[in-house]
């Protein structure tokens, strides 16, 4: 059986960013390796100045690579095509905003090329997809951060990319606004599109991500699924309410509420514990290293 | 990517240039300055004697000429280097829009932008002229069209700077060469006028800098000269020419820039 196609793909990229008239070495990204398949969504993890939003400015030809060879939907950046399928939304969206959000959207629609008659149809089910129909001819200048997010993920969708890169999707997002892009991005991967997407939350990346890739200092140090990354459960904590479970330990301030540490060994038999002594159960959590622990220990040095 | 659909992209960022101008109402502006400074003309006729149609003419194709070429600078220098500094950019160039085409788009919708605006001020010296019994002569729409051509070669040099450099210094840029096409006469013979001005940076310049004293017909058609249209096919071909020119090497060092 031959492997998932790469949707994206990225072979020794890298980047030196100088400041100018300094005499600094400048900011190095990479060289970064990285291969995404159809249907699978990536989470670019790392602290603010890691060099994600670097990384994907590299992968849409928006900076120069000096180095490495990119490719988008199965074609290479150096050829026109690859934009037609290809979405991207850049971490807070600037647009012209003097024009309303409808007009927006029909000038990029413009720019695909998109027949008329399915351009404004797609305008107008994007637009109520991302819940900015009603304001959608109001100019964009009077839109609320979160409208301009939300009007920027539309944008991302209108050429129904096959590959979509999003720099902080979530940003500016009232929780709602996270559930609803947490959601859309499932949506999408169950259509088949490959996700790129950056964040610094990680609970964001532990909902929707196949894989994560953590950047750090302008390396991608560790790539791989969370398993991988953070390998298997040493054991669970059980939480429940009104239990008397044998070896809880009651939460402090949380009378009712006990939790109990389990073997990986022994979790079925402690679920089953706890439910026969009528106690309600609230959560398994595995316990294991966490993403903030890899994050602050990875030494880029030694993964080069 | 077709001619077809590239045509629709780069209307697209024409018209979008367009609406940009019109709605920052930053043209309509200057063209009220210009239109109130023609009605300044209808006072300053008072004064002169016998003089006040070419009063009135005088200060209207020199207003179209004036407060056109602040429209072509500060428009021009904005197209391009604003759409990196605000990162709009970072969203257009990730669609199907080369950044030739983009350039080029940016600088058709400054040219509608500047035909508008001419058109709006030659209006209001018709108006000014009417109330002098003076007519719209063939000859001055002559000298307006060629004015309508040394904006839009102006507004290339404002494209240009602004692909390769800052907004101030594009604004810069364009505003010394603007004033320097209009010297290109003196800088030709600059070493006879200036003690130890050499000679071939003199020439080099003439040569080098558009003409843009070339295009200044508005004396010629004030005073009734015969304006043949040899005259302006030469102009149009000089400026579409040295438009392209400078539009093409925008797009060559635009090439490669890095968008941060």
């Amino acid at each position: 059986m031959s492997p998932a196609r790469a949707a994206l793909s990225l072979a020794g990229v890298a980047k030196t960013i100088k400041t100018p008239f300094s005499r600094r070495p400048g900011f190095t990204v990479g060289p970064l390796n990285l291969s995404i398949s159809e249907g699978e969504i990536v989470g670019l993890i790392g602290a603010n100045g890691a060099g994600k939003t670097t990384t994907l400015k590299l992968l849409l030809g928006l900076l120069v690579p000096d180095a490495g060879r990119i490719e988008l939907a199965g074609v290479p950046l150096d050829r026109d095509s690859w934009q037609r399928d290809v979405g991207y939304l850049p971490e807070q969206p600037a647009f012209y905003d003097y024009l309303s959000g409808r007009e927006f959207m029909r000038f990029v629609g413009d720019l695909f090329g998109l027949e008329r008659k399915t351009l404004a149809a797609r305008i107008e089910s994007l637009l109520t997809r991302v819940g900015i129909a009603e304001s959608a001819h109001r100019p964009i200048r009077t839109y609320s951060k979160g409208m301009q997010q939300r009007l920027g993920i539309a944008q991302a969708l209108l050429n129904d990319p096959k590959v979509l890169l999003l720099d902080e999707p979530m940003s500016g997002l009232d929780p709602l606004g996270r559930l609803f892009v947490r959601d859309l991005l499932l949506e999408l991967r169950a259509q088949g599109k490959s996700i790129l997407f950056s964040t610094h939350v990680i609970p964001d990346a532990e909902y929707v991500c196949d894989r994560l890739a953590l950047m750090k200092a302008g390396q991608m140090p560790a790539v791989g699924t969370f398993d991988e990354l953070l390998g298997l459960p040493t054991g669970f904590e059980i939480a429940a309410v009104r239990a008397t479970m044998p070896g809880a330990v009651p939460r402090p301030g949380e009378a009712d509420r006990f939790i109990r540490r389990v073997e990986p060994s022994e979790l079925t038999r402690a679920i089953d514990d706890v439910l026969s002594h009528g106690a309600h159960l609230v959560s398994v959590s595995p316990i294991r290293a966490s993403v903030e622990d890899l994050l602050s220990s990875s030494n880029p040095e030694s993964d080069k | 990517m077709s001619p077809l659909s590239s045509i629709r992209r780069l209307w697209a960022v024409a018209y979008n240039t367009f609406l940009e101008s019109v709605r920052q109402r930053l043209f309509f502006g200057v063209v009220f300055f210009a239109l109130l400074l023609m009605l300044t003309a209808l006072v300053l006729k008072d004064i002169s004697v016998h003089q006040d149609k070419k009063i009135v003419a005088d200060i209207g194709l020199g207003a179209i000429d004036f407060f056109g070429t602040i429209i072509a600078i500060f428009l021009g220098a904005d197209l391009v280097g604003r759409d990196i500094e605000r990162r709009t950019l970072h969203l257009l160039l990730v669609k199907p829009l080369r950044r030739s085409e983009f350039i080029l788009g940016r600088y058709l919708g400054l040219c509608l932008t500047l035909f508008t605006s001419v058109v709006l001020m030659s209006l209001g010296l018709a108006m000014a002229l009417a109330t002098v019994n003076g007519d719209f002569s063939a000859n001055i729409g002559k000298a307006v069209y060629s004015l309508l051509l040394q904006l839009c070669l102006t507004g290339a040099i404002a494209v240009f700077f602004s692909t390769t450099s800052s907004r101030v210094l594009a604004i810069l840029g364009s505003t010394v060469v603007a004033v320097l096409g209009r010297l290109t006469d003196v800088l030709k013979n600059a070493s006879l006028i200036i003690e130890g001005f050499p000679d071939w940076l003199g020439k080099a310049m003439y040569f080098s800098l558009p003409n843009l004293l070339n295009f200044d017909l508005k004396n010629r058609a004030i005073y009734g000269d015969v304006l043949p249209g040899a005259i302006l096919l030469d102009l149009t071909f000089y400026a579409l020419a040295y438009s392209a020119a400078l539009l093409a090497l925008g797009a060559l060092a635009f090439r490669r820039r890095d968008l941060k």
